[in-house]
Formats: C-alpha cells, sequence, structure tokens
C-alpha cells in the first residue's frame, strides 16, 4: 500500500509538472497585466466578494455533519444535524 | 501490485479522460444535429488529444505569480490520484476503510484549488466567475456528498471496493448523484462560473497555453473520475476491465446526453433549483438509505 501511494502520487503531481516544464522550453512566455485593468467593478457587484473564511468554516460545519451522519446511523441524530447545517448555511450566506 | 500496475493503470485512466471527453462532444452534437469531431483520426477520435497537443505550444500569460503558476498542477494531481481508488477488475490500487471520505476531501480541495486559482488570476471576471462558482459549489456539493453518503449507508461501509448492496430506492439519491455532478463538472446547465457569454471565460480568463492545457485534462480526469464512482455507486465494483469501462461510459454518456439537453441556469436559478429540489431529495435519499 506505501509503495502504491508513492507511485500514484509520484505518477499524479510528476505527470502535469513534466508536460509543464517540457512545454515551457518551447513557448513563448509573456507578464502581462490584468486586461480589465482598466475597468472598475460595479457597485451592486461589491456585495457578492466574500470573506474566504466564512467559506472555510461552512466547510468544517458540511464535513462535520457529513462525518455525523455517516458514523451516527440515527435517522433523529441525522435530521437534527441537517437543521443545523442548512441553518449555517444562512447565517453564513445572508 | 507493483508500480509497473500503477503505470499502466494511469496510462488507462489518460487514454479514457479523453475518450470521455470525446463522447461528451459527440452526444452533444448529435444532440444539437451537429457532426462534432469528425476528422482528427477515426470519427474524431483524436480530437481532444490534438487539442491539448494545440494548447500546450501556444503563448502562455504569466501573471507574476507563484500561486498562479504551480495551480493548475496541482489541479492535474488532485484529478488523477481520486481514481486509483476506484476498483478495476475487481480491485483498485489504492484502497482502505474510510476511503471514501478521503474521496470527500480530495473533491473539495479540488474545487477549492479551482477558485484559489481564479481569485489569484487578478482580473475582474475572474473574480466574478469564481464567487458565481463558490455559490453554485454551495449548492450542489451537499447533495453530492448525501448522495454518496446514501450508498455508503445502505452497504454498511465506508470502502468504495465494498460497495454492492443496491437497492431501487437508492435511485433518488443516484440521480441527486447525477444532477449535482453537472454542477461538479461545471457542465450545462450549471456552468455559470465559466459562462463564455458573459464572463469571457470566467476563472479561467487569464489561462492560456499551457496553464490552459493542464486544466482542461483536468477537467476531463475529473469526469472520467466522476463518471466511474457513479458507475461504482450504481452498478457495484467493476470485476473486469472491460465491465469497468462500459459501465463507466454508460454513466459518461447518461451525464452527456442530460447536459446537452438544458440551457444554462442563472446563478439564482441553479442556486433557487438546487436548494429547494435536489436538496430535499439528497435528504430523502439519506433517510430511504437509513430505514
Amino acid at each position: 500500500m506505501l509503495i502504491e501511494s508513492i507511485g500514484v502520487i509520484c505518477i499524479a503531481f510528476g505527470f502535469p509538472l513534466i508536460i509543464y516544464l517540457i512545454s515551457g522550453l518551447f513557448i513563448k512566455k509573456k507578464i502581462s497585466p490584468a486586461f480589465t485593468s482598466g475597468m472598475k467593478m460595479r457597485p451592486e457587484a461589491e456585495h457578492y466578494l466574500t470573506n474566504l473564511q466564512q467559506y472555510a468554516i461552512f466547510f468544517l460545519v458540511l464535513e462535520a455533519t457529513f462525518f455525523i451522519i455517516l458514523f451516527s446511523r440515527s435517522l433523529i441524530l441525522s435530521l437534527i444535524f441537517m437543521a443545523f447545517l442548512i441553518s449555517s448555511v444562512v447565517v453564513i450566506l445572508r | 501490485m507493483t508500480l509497473t500496475t500503477v503505470f499502466y493503470y494511469f496510462l488507462l485512466f489518460l487514454v479514457l479522460a479523453f475518450l470521455c471527453d470525446w463522447i461528451f462532444r459527440k452526444t452533444k452534437a448529435r444532440i444539437q444535429k451537429r457532426y462534432g469531431p469528425l476528422y482528427t483520426g477515426k470519427s474524431g477520435l483524436l480530437q481532444p488529444f490534438a487539442d491539448f497537443i494545440k494548447l500546450l505550444s501556444k503563448e502562455d500569460f504569466q501573471r507574476g505569480n507563484i500561486i498562479f503558476e504551480i495551480m493548475p498542477i496541482l489541479l492535474t494531481g488532485l484529478a488523477i490520484v481520486p481514481l486509483f481508488f476506484i476498483p478495476v477488475n475487481g480491485k483498485s490500487i489504492l484502497s482502505f476503510n474510510g476511503d471514501i471520505l478521503f474521496l470527500v476531501f480530495l473533491f473539495d480541495a479540488y474545487t477549492i484549488s479551482l477558485l484559489l486559482l481564479g481569485e489569484f488570476s487578478k482580473s475582474r471576471f475572474s473574480r466574478i466567475g469564481v464567487t458565481r462558482q463558490m455559490l453554485l459549489f454551495f449548492s450542489f456539493e451537499i447533495p453530492f456528498i448525501f448522495s454518496i453518503a446514501a450508498f455508503a449507508i445502505k452497504a454498511n461501509t465506508l470502502n468504495l471496493s465494498k460497495l454492492g448492496n443496491f437497492s431501487p430506492f437508492l435511485l433518488i439519491a443516484f440521480a441527486v448523484f447525477i444532477i449535482s455532478a453537472l454542477g461538479k463538472l461545471k457542465r450545462l446547465p450549471f456552468d455559470i462560473g465559466i459562462a463564455e457569454q458573459e464572463l469571457v471565460a470566467g476563472y479561467e480568463t487569464e489561462l492560456s497555453g499551457r496553464k490552459l492545457a493542464l486544466l482542461k485534462l483536468s477537467d476531463h480526469f475529473e469526469f472520467l473520475f466522476v463518471a466511474a464512482l457513479g458507475s461504482t455507486l450504481l452498478f457495484g465494483p467493476a470485476q473486469s476491465f472491460i465491465g469497468f469501462i462500459s459501465k463507466t461510459f454508460v454513466v459518461v454518456f447518461l451525464i452527456s446526453f442530460i447536459s446537452a439537453l438544458f440551457p444554462r441556469y442563472r446563478i439564482d436559478q441553479a442556486t433557487r433549483f438546487l436548494w429547494t429540489i435536489i436538496f430535499p431529495l439528497s435528504i430523502l435519499g439519506v433517510i430511504v438509505s437509513l430505514i
């Protein structure tokens, strides 16, 4: 299992790295400013920009709910934590 | 299992990933009364591979940001690793109790890395694409995970290689899996994060050349993995290579067929649909598996 795991990681990350490095030898690379650097955001779009920390909290809640549902195998407990998940989503995304 | 076996499996997955894209493009084209890929190889079979090679030769725009440079490599790696957990020919390369949970983490890591890639593109279009994709991610990720949980609960195992207790009631969970897989794979009707007609290319706007090629390749691997996972959930672990390939392609065709039928949802329509219809269905799927 350990050898297979090492082999999988080496191939999974080594293959794209090799492709990236080899193709980099033959192509032109160019540092460019953002194409849209002169544009301004519409004011109404600003509130869609959200905090990554809120997303991180949401993912923790999601994974905890998933774990509890899988390991408890209890219908009532699952429903309680699903309700907790929904309410946390409402709070975070409000 | 030896390292040589790992390498052969990787080659198989690489070929199947390109074939999945070919099936998707051909199915979508036929439904739209077009031919799809036609000339590159027999019936256009080599078209996805040719597109990959073509993109590698294009000019590469750099943003002076190391994360923007390495993220496509990380994404491709994160898309390849889960494939080795899928049972092929009766057993998988990697397997342990709880690997379903590990795969759930890999799904999330892939999507978050994709969003970070768009965030570090420093472009307005990428930023809006990332925001929309994040909203969509919240909406489809929960039903996606619950649908997998329903199968795991029914089979009373967290090991993907030991699934197999199929029940007709699990079709609800499988339907939820297919629909949320469309969001996960960023296919119509849930490709609002890319949305060529609105956002140039969403979070892919600033990508070109080798980075875009690797991103597309990771997309193909992700498509293959989701289809293989769907076939393992529905039909059980594959006992032969032919069985694995045929069952996976059935799910690929199903996803392609559904994707070709619908236009793009707006972000508010997509989130409303996923939260008001698909999310309750996913809960129903879990409840049915608990009974």
